[in-house]
């Protein structure tokens, strides 16, 4: 399977309509955790960026991008100088300072695998 | 440019702020331009080690993450009061208990706290921006560990921190931080730091820029002072600075 196929694949089974938190970006498999943990660092990414962080060709990119925006990872926030679009990631609305089930599953993971060694 | 230097724990107690507060005072001590944001907002305590008082704080970062101010109004420069060649911006967590209630139930948008981070940088041209984020792996911790350029874990040499320790840096790599390190804290009389540091660096597999010893002046000055600044010319004080200096390092582009 292609990076495009996976990711396409990955991101069908994604729906964040109240936006992205880190525990969701952690699920997810490389590159797009990496790319979107990148989005977070440097507050916004160009869609060339976008293609190079992912590797992809840019009719593979316009459709992972328009993906995205509909999976509700990022946000079209304007157009650049050169007229490329500009994505931010969509923040989760409310943050609490409680536990993500994520980070549970992390731990329950590593201790499983000491069991097993 | 600026850098962002979280530091982390994943226990509470091993001194997180205590270390956070100090490499900002060193920093600014050396001319640098430095914030400390307190996301330490169940606990918050970086305002006691300089001596900041309910009443001089009118608006808090919680007033901000909710809304309720502008940045600029919960800022506080410390730079005149210490008289630091740099600068010095604390933004403390509120105190009050009807603050911390609420944005433990309300939560605040993530999106706040990313906004404060590029305002502080843009407005005030800083070298590095440290966060002292609360304990533990949490929906607030993750996105200000997802922000660092350099993440400072902090740990004790206790059994309960270790698979914590372990599964925080594993979620900075996972979140793609560039630059992990980890510092062993009050690490008790009977150690060695070298063999310390050597065998953390080998569990871990992360650079450990220091494994500091318990020390008795730090502790008796109970959060009241900035210990660099009482004891400027203690051991621990110069450990600490070359902590300070290897961070703010790392925050320089292809940094390590």
């Amino acid at each position: 399977m292609t990076t495009f196929e996976q990711l396409k694949q990955e991101l069908q089974t994604w729906a964040n309509p109240e936006g992205v938190s880190a525990s969701v970006i952690l699920q997810l498999s490389n590159p797009l955790r990496g790319t979107l943990s990148k989005i977070i660092r440097q507050g916004c990414m160009t869609f060339t960026e976008l293609a190079g962080e992912l590797k992809l060709s840019e009719a593979e990119t316009d459709e992972i991008a328009e993906l995205l925006v509909e999976c509700g990872f990022l946000k079209t926030v304007e157009e650049n100088a050169d007229g490329e679009a500009v994505y931010m990631l969509r923040h989760p609305k409310t943050t609490r300072p409680e536990a993500p089930i994520a980070v549970w599953k992390m731990i329950l993971d590593d201790f499983i695998d000491e069991e097993k060694a | 440019v600026t850098g962002i230097v979280t530091v982390h724990s994943f226990s509470r107690g091993v001194g997180k702020t205590t270390l956070s507060v100090n490499i900002a005072s060193l920093l600014a001590a050396k001319g640098c331009r430095v914030a400390l944001l307190d996301l330490d907002i169940a606990l918050p305590s970086a305002h006691l080690f300089f001596g900041l008082d309910e009443d001089e704080v009118t608006y808090s970062l919680n007033d901000y993450l909710a809304g309720i101010c502008e940045i600029e109004h919960a800022m506080h420069d410390l730079s005149a009061r210490f008289a630091f060649k740099g600068k010095l911006f604390l933004l403390p967590a509120s105190i009050k208990l009807a603050d911390i209630n609420r944005l433990m139930r309300q939560g605040y948008p993530a999106e706040r706290l990313v906004d404060s981070c590029d305002q502080l940088v843009a407005r005030l041209g800083l070298d590095a921006l440290i966060i002292d984020c609360q304990a533990g792996l949490t929906e607030t911790t993750l996105p200000a560990i997802a922000l660092a350029d350099v993440l400072l874990h902090i740990m004790r040499l206790d059994r309960r921190d270790y698979q914590g320790t372990g599964v925080s840096i594993d979620i900075a790599h996972k979140l793609a931080v560039s630059n992990v390190y980890l510092l062993a804290n009050m690490v008790p009389s009977g150690y060695t730091p070298d063999e310390v540091t050597a065998k953390l660096a080998q569990t871990y597999h992360d650079p450990v820029l220091a494994a500091l010893p318990y020390a008795e002046e730090l502790s008796r000055l109970a959060s009241s002072e900035v210990f660099v600044l009482r004891y400027p010319h203690h051991a621990l004080t110069k450990r600490l600075q070359s902590i300070a200096d290897h961070l703010l390092a790392a925050c320089a582009p292809g940094g390590t």
